[in-house]
């Protein structure tokens, strides 16, 4: 039977999780080749297989969704039950680094001086540029909903516009943040202090990273005319991460850099 | 979900107000942003067509309740002259009742009696080409297997 009786997306063969899979191997391996003998040859073999394979993958599910047709309300509902998911488990993620945080916080030991922040670290005052850093992630939340509305309004230059200036907002705070890991008074070898701060803040770093290729991505898409003002899900996934990241921030905030200082 | 409300408030206000065109004003001509309307291809449009004319031919909405009696059973379409029925006879029952419903005169559910009929009808797929892929001869995978091969037994024999 050629036609299908039914609204989902049995989709064609395909090579890219193979090919991640591949990479995610040669990484792993790599990390460890690398640890050990000090050559990143596996390492950088995979990143740039890993590479090769989101942007082929992902341009597969865009030509599949936005040229074929083939993303029916029913996929569309699984494909953001899936990035619920994946958020979810990306907040899991975090979590275990703010356990770590309270746990040696909360109960500082005797090693530490018996305080929090320990002995002999200056901290960064919270009241300067992780402050700026705040408003700088909560206006980009602002501007993707702007970005959002005026995409479901039918607004082109809007849409490109708005969306345009999250994506500036986000490298900002990019800028911003590798300035003070610059020009921090301690580093990550310095205690559990160290650890704890720049491990958390430094994954979120990543994570605002890849938030702000994410929506780059969209920019370029909403350029090309692949959204329209009642199906634009890449664009509600790119915005829903954007917005958990600006969430992890105030977190940290709140936690590291106020209560922890 | 809010596809899925989305779904359920489109289909039904689809069916209802057909004539008055509750289509966005927006379009091209007046924002620049496409609408579903003129930008929406393959599956996803036969389903946004049809949902507009109030017909299900995917099934994605609850199905019809019937009475399952001689006068009223249950009226199963199918685009074949056989379709598979999983009848549950009573709510909350675990088991179901599975059997192949025929063209013809109406079955009976050999557990609680209901009656089912098929209503075969020709499906009309538009413009709509499905291409269903054969799992089993994607070359890349046997030239995979075949390095992976080579190179792990390179790699062992090496000691």
């Amino acid at each position: 039977m050629a036609h299908q009786a039914h609204a989902y997306h049995m989709v064609d063969p395909s090579p890219w999780p193979l090919t991640g899979a591949v990479a995610a191997l040669l990484m792993t391996s790599g990390l460890a080749i690398w640890m050990h003998f000090h050559t990143m040859t596996l390492m950088t073999l995979g990143m740039i297989l890993l590479l090769l394979t989101m942007y082929q993958w992902w341009r597969d599910i865009i030509r599949e969704g936005t040229f074929q047709g083939h993303h029916t309300p029913p996929v569309q509902k699984g494909l953001r039950y899936g990035m619920i998911l994946f958020i979810t488990s990306e907040v899991f993620f975090f979590l275990g680094f703010f356990w770590a945080f309270y746990h040696s916080s909360l109960a500082p030991t005797p090693e530490l001086g018996g305080c929090w922040p320990p002995t002999g670290i200056t901290t960064l005052d919270p009241f300067e540029v992780p402050l700026l850093n705040t408003a700088v992630l909560l206006a980009s939340g602002v501007t993707v909903t702007w970005a959002h509305h005026s995409i479901m309004e039918g607004l082109r230059k809007q849409a490109i516009q708005s969306l345009a200036l999250t994506i500036l907002l986000g490298f900002y705070f990019t800028f911003l943040q590798g300035m003070e890991y610059y020009e921090a008074p301690f580093t990550i070898a310095d205690g559990v202090y160290g650890s704890t701060f720049f491990v958390a803040t430094g994954f979120h770093g990543l994570h605002v990273i890849i938030g702000s290729t994410f929506l780059a991505v969209c920019l370029l898409r909403q350029v090309q005319y692949h959204f329209t003002s009642e199906h634009h899900f890449g664009f509600e996934a790119a915005a829903w991460y954007w917005h958990f990241v600006d969430v992890v921030w105030l977190f940290l905030y709140i936690s590291i850099y106020w209560w922890g200082s | 979900m809010a596809a899925r409300l989305l779904l359920r408030s489109a289909f039904r206000a689809g069916s209802v107000c057909r004539a008055a065109r509750q289509a966005p004003a927006r379009c091209m001509s007046t924002g620049g942003i496409p609408t579903d309307e003129e930008q929406a291809t393959g599956l996803e449009k036969v389903i946004m067509k049809a949902m507009r004319d109030g017909t299900d031919p995917y099934n994605m909405m609850k199905p019809k309740g019937y009475a399952g009696s001689k006068m009223d059973p249950h009226l199963v379409p199918s685009i074949t002259n056989k379709r598979i029925v999983g009848c549950v006879c009573e709510e909350d029952n675990t088991a179901v009742v599975w059997f192949w419903l025929h063209e013809g005169e109406a079955q009976r559910c050999p557990s609680c009696g209901a009656h089912y009929h098929l209503d075969h009808f020709v499906a009309h797929f538009g413009c709509y080409l499905h291409f269903c892929g054969c799992p089993v001869t994607f070359w890349w995978f046997y030239i995979f297997l075949l390095v992976f091969y080579v190179s792990f037994s390179a790699f062992l024999w090496q000691r």
